[in-house]
């Protein structure tokens, strides 16, 4: 197949998955009424109305964007790394996010904090949402500013990871002296769910996204570049501090974004690239950025698809099936990378 | 210099700061067209005086000016129009495939989103062609052999436009031929097109061979605190005027004639042996024989007295068939030729040193003539 055909099949997909995520859940809607729904001609059931518009709809609005920017940042990872575990949440971004969210959720003992929004039982406060994102840019700031210091990507990967278990720590702590509903609320949070954002917060989720994800395409010829390795880069023009902190800063924006808003999605960010690629068989950015994107909302879609048992009363943590779905895939391409880089460094 | 152009360095002096300096006050130069081999033993600084010359590290003094400008002080996008690079530990990166990894060459020409014009894939065939690797365009990087993959690089570099092309290692972990492959191939990119060609190796022998100027590493000298030093010179030059043996004799190493290394204790007390026999590819074979054997094979004329002799006799194969080979053996390549050609029947006449006791041996092959020689004069020491 050619590059246009998958485009074409991906788009296809992505239609499909998102009508189904739809009309699929605890209350199944015919694809039709979905349709009818949607033009706005109604539906003959007003519920079926209700539960499309206010509820399925923002929620797989949100599973798009968040699918699209963590996939997007996680391929800027992997290259800016060039390591194949490389993802949105290798640097500490869900650590930081997760330490923003509990400084809120746990430490402010319900001042104007965290409510519980009815149907979803989630903390969807704008506090929460803006302290999680100031969580995830703290961590990107310091890990620029350390990153313009430290010559070895390894390094910087390492510092991420410190940081990982810094944040980590601390929410333990905070975990450790919270009443046991806000422990509640927060460990619900980092289940991860794309039905906490609305509509009324789907404006934010999307301005963040389309910002992080412009900065992602400028960066598309340079990634090309850094996938010969830094030295090689420069030599062909790459500027890579500069190309460094764009990738530091879009990803704050798009992982940072999303991990407020849904939680700490795992392996979305880290799988897709790897399904991209093997795929459509290529590396050039040009061609993996939009692939990764349309791919990445396909999944978040089948992952909240799955994750609402279709037919069932019943929901699973969205982390859960992300991970069940991720974990092969990362676990294939490491080994592939294995064998490339046995093959391909001879000393 | 009469004019500025080619690469020359100033005074320049490469190394890290925590560690002793590398190489100081250099003074180099290559000339447009010109393939350079940067020669010398591992840790001697070739790859960091590379990385210094394509301005990817500052020197810690001195200056390196390419076409009179500095290096240093070009600004990035500029520069890589000027120089490209090749380093020795190359990325894989599993589906990227040889055509786009030799278009990435056109990085510094190419608009925002890296699109290619017609001009840029004329630029990408025309380097695949210098290569040879039309062929492989589509193939996927990690499915190709190392020494591929080195041409694909090689192919970038090419692609890169840029009228210094520094490779480090380009022949590392290569099979012979395919090392003689691309040294050649630099040759001929660097008198074609009027190109600075400079590559490192610790392969004496291919830079003999194939480069036009040397630079040669000599390694400092042990408590003089004569630091290492860097000469310029044709290769040839370097070897007649010693200054190649002194530079890796040091390590123990002596050169024969031809520039094959060998190691220097072992020759030291090597028995002499007369070597006769008809001019030609019998006799160099024998000779390169007889010193891999540990002797020193010499003329007749100046062999001290009770040394051995090896006499090489060659008849024609056959007398109905005489091979422009077997007629002319002076003018004969050093291998055997073409199939069909018949070489001459070789024998070989050993006689012990004068004083030993056993007579006059025969044989018909190099492998018999190194046991016969090798017991006989193991029993005269």
């Amino acid at each position: 197949m050619n590059t246009l055909g998958h485009f074409a099949s991906l788009i296809a997909l992505l239609l499909l998955a998102f009508m189904a995520d739809l009309a699929l859940g605890s209350v199944a809607v015919p694809p039709g009424q979905v349709v009818s729904i949607l033009s706005g001609a109604g539906s003959s059931t007003p519920v079926w109305e209700e539960i499309v518009l206010a509820l399925r709809l923002p929620k797989a609005l949100t599973a798009v964007l968040a699918g699209a920017a963590l996939a997007a940042t996680g391929l800027e990872m992997q290259t800016l790394f060039r390591n194949p575990l490389a993802g949105p949440f290798v640097l500490g971004i869900n650590a930081g996010a997760s330490l923003g969210v509990a400084l809120v959720v746990l430490a402010s003992a319900g001042v104007g904090a965290a409510s519980l929004l009815p149907e979803v039982g989630l903390p969807v406060e704008l506090g929460t949402v803006s302290a999680g994102m100031i969580g995830a840019a703290a961590v990107m700031l310091i890990v620029v500013t350390v990153g313009h210091r430290v010559r070895s990507v390894v390094t910087l990967l390492v510092l991420g990871l410190l940081i990982g278990y810094a944040t980590s720590a601390a929410v333990s702590m905070l975990m450790h002296f919270s009443a046991a509903d806000r422990i509640q609320t927060f460990v619900v949070w980092t289940f991860g769910s794309f039905g906490s954002v609305g509509w009324s917060r789907l404006g934010i989720l999307s301005t963040a996204v389309v910002i992080g994800l412009s900065i992602t395409a400028v960066l598309v010829k340079p990634l090309n570049a850094l996938l010969l390795g830094e030295t090689h880069a420069v030599s062909l023009g790459v500027r890579p501090k500069r190309v460094r902190t764009l990738i530091v800063i879009s990803s704050a924006l798009l992982a940072g974004a999303v991990t407020a808003f849904c939680g700490p999605i795992t392996f979305i960010g880290v799988a897709v690239p790897h399904l991209a690629r093997s795929r459509l068989h290529t590396a050039n950015h040009r061609v993996l950025l939009p692939a990764v994107v349309l791919l990445g909302a396909i999944v978040a879609l089948l992952a909240d698809i799955a994750a609402g048992l279709p037919g069932l009363d019943a929901r699973l943590p969205l982390n859960a099936v992300t991970s069940l779905l991720g974990a092969p895939v990362v676990a294939f391409a490491v080994m592939r990378s294995e064998r490339v880089r046995a093959r391909g460094a001879p000393s | 210099m009469s004019d500025n152009s080619g690469l020359v360095t100033d005074g320049l002096t490469v190394g890290y700061r925590p560690r002793p300096t590398l190489a100081k006050h250099l003074a180099l130069e290559a000339r447009h067209g010109e393939l350079v081999a940067v020669v010398g033993p591992n840790g001697a600084g070739k790859s960091t005086l590379i990385r210094v010359l394509s301005g990817l590290e500052p020197p810690l003094s001195g200056m390196v000016r390419v076409d009179g400008r500095n290096i240093h002080e070009i600004p990035p996008a500029t520069r890589s129009r000027q120089v490209g690079i090749g380093l020795p530990h190359h990325e894989t990166p599993p589906h990227l495939r040889v055509d786009e990894l030799v278009a990435l060459g056109r990085y510094p020409y190419t608009s925002w989103f890296g699109g290619l014009t017609e001009g840029d894939r004329r630029y990408v065939t025309d380097a695949l062609r210098v290569t040879g690797i039309q062929s492989l365009a589509q193939r996927e990087l990690a499915t190709l052999s190392d020494g591929e993959v080195q041409k694909a690089h090689i192919a970038r570099g090419i692609a890169q436009q840029a009228p210094l092309l520094l490779l480090d290692e380009p022949t590392a972990y290569l099979d012979v031929t395919s090392r003689f492959e691309i040294t050649h191939m630099l040759r001929d990119l660097a008198h074609r097109e009027g190109r600075i060609v400079l590559f490192s190796t610790h392969d004496l022998s291919i830079a003999l061979e194939t480069a036009d100027r040397m630079w040669l590493f000599v390694p400092a000298l042990e408590d003089s605190g004569v630091g290492a030093q860097v000469v310029d010179g044709a290769p040839e030059d370097l070897a007649l005027d010693g200054r190649l043996r002194s530079a890796f004799s040091r390590h123990g190493v002596d050169f024969r004639e031809d520039g094959t290394p060998v190691v220097a204790s072992a020759r030291r007390s090597a028995p002499t042996v007369t070597l006769a026999g008809p001019d030609g590819p019998g006799l160099r074979w024998t000779r390169r024989a007889l010193y891999r054997a540990g002797f020193e094979p010499v003329p007749q004329d100046q062999a001290p007295p009770a040394t051995a002799a090896v006499t090489l006799v060659e008849e024609p194969a056959d007398a109905g068939y005489r091979s422009p080979d077997a007629a002319a053996p002076a003018t004969a390549a050093d291998t055997a030729g073409p199939a069909g050609e018949n070489p001459p029947r070789r024998r070989w006449r050993v006689l012990p040193p004068r004083g030993q006791a056993a007579a006059e041996t025969e044989v018909s092959s190099i492998r018999e003539l190194v046991e016969v020689s090798t017991r006989l004069l193991m029993k005269s020491r």
